[in-house]
């Protein structure tokens, strides 16, 4: 039986020859997924990609769009809700 | 026709969601735009407006910009501006170190077997 940590479903299985000519899986991290816009899937630019430790070592700004809802929403959905929110102040 | 002192939210970038106050008419496509917001030249496309004018001169600043959008019953957002907090400074420990004349008499020649 492989060790616990390695038994989710957040290692990556990968099945690698030793030189012996015997094939023993071995498990590593899967990649990191493209950052999306919550709303309509598009993928979003400037955000950076992977992991926490990896983004660390960009600066605050570096990181992710500077306006409201940066790195969560697309430009076009976040027009759409500030539209919204403005016409709901007047009615 | 926009003229000045029609209120309206910025749509686009860093300052979006807020509101501001046309202060000028640049051209057809540009406004002088001040209130919640830095005051700053902007694109009509990134501005909706939301169809209340307020009573601003050409001349004012960007306090009685403000000041204009509360009396229209809006709510606004301030950045009080306080003093600073003092920093408590931490205790630091100092590095030991030893007198001269002790460090000298420490020094001991090494072992010879």
């Amino acid at each position: 039986m492989v060790t616990l940590r390695y038994r989710s479903k957040r290692m990556r299985k990968v099945h690698t020859k030793l030189p012996g000519g015997k094939v023993v899986p071995h498990y590593s991290l899967r990649n990191v997924g493209k950052p999306q816009c919550r709303m309509c899937g598009v993928p979003l630019q400037g955000v950076v990609r992977g992991r926490v430790s990896q983004a660390g070592k960009f600066t605050k700004s570096e990181r992710k769009p500077e306006r409201p809802y940066g790195g969560v929403l697309c430009t076009k959905c976040m027009r759409k809700t500030m539209i919204e929110r403005a016409r709901k102040l007047v009615a | 026709m926009i003229t000045v002192g029609d209120v309206a939210m910025k749509i686009a970038g860093r300052d979006a969601g807020m509101l501001c106050v046309v202060v000028d008419v640049i051209d057809g496509n540009f406004v002088m735009v001040d209130g919640e917001t830095r005051r700053r030249k902007c694109n009509l496309k990134h501005l909706e407006f939301l169809g209340k004018s307020a009573k601003v001169k050409k001349s004012d600043g960007s306090e009685e910009v403000l000041k204009a959008l509360k009396d229209l019953g809006l709510k606004v957002h301030e950045v009080k501006k306080g003093k600073r907090k003092e920093r408590k400074v931490k205790p630091s420990r100092l590095r030991k170190t030893k007198a001269k004349s002790e460090a000298v008499v420490e020094k001991k020649p090494a072992n010879k077997k």
